[in-house]
């Protein structure tokens, strides 16, 4: 059987600045709502390193595969750091940049409806990262 | 004892299923749910309130809970 999910209003889309991450509490849980110039992503709260609070890193971006001796920059606002260790997590997918970390951030639906962000603890489909 | 999982906070690390394979699996989606008589439940056993743990694993199952990254492994008494 499956199990209900709520969706939750957590603000309006101009509380929440490009390119911050601003923590909400959804059902108990903390999830840190990203917005960039055409999306807004929801991401967990604990770093799957060591537990750490993931969402007060940086929103970055990173370095790209890229041929011997050549440094590609790129995602950029679409990675975060975590404050701890650094390690670096695509913000769409969750997933640990280049598998520097086992297992991943639990990413969760949001959406923008009417002006508002709706956010639900349901996990979505796999993207590519 | 039965124990699930609240996949919304699982981190896919696998720790579980490393640490106690009869009780814990990953699924399609790649995270973690248990196992009762053998069958994969759906949304980490939490609609159904867990898997019973066989007898004997219960210790292993509380390590595994105390080490989970996500801290989203509930175990229950029956």
């Amino acid at each position: 059987m499956a199990v209900a999910v709520a969706e939750h209003r957590v603000g309006a889309l101009e509380e929440f600045p490009i390119g911050e991450v601003k923590l909400v509490e959804v059902e108990g849980r903390e999830v840190g709502i990203l917005r960039t110039r055409d999306r807004v992503f929801a991401i967990g709260n604990r770093c799957p390193h060591q537990g750490a609070p993931l969402c007060a890193g940086r929103v970055t971006g990173t370095m790209l595969a890229s041929a011997p001796n050549e440094y590609v920059y790129g995602e950029d606002g679409l990675v975060i750091r975590c404050p701890w260790h650094g390690f670096e997590f695509h913000v769409a997918t969750g997933e640990s940049v280049g598998g520097a970390v086992r297992g991943r951030v639990p990413t969760y639906q949001v959406e923008v409806r009417d002006g508002d962000v709706i956010c639900s603890l349901r996990r979505p489909p796999r993207e590519e990262s | 004892m039965r124990a699930y999982v609240d996949q919304s906070a699982c981190t896919a690390g696998g720790l579980c299923e490393e640490a106690v394979p009869e009780v814990f699996v990953l699924d399609d989606r790649g995270v973690a749910t248990v196992i009762e008589a053998g069958v994969a439940m759906a949304e980490g056993g939490m609609s159904a309130g867990g898997a019973e743990v066989p007898r004997g694993l219960e210790d292993r199952v509380r390590d595994a809970a105390a080490a989970c990254p996500g801290a989203c492994i509930f175990c229950h008494a029956d």
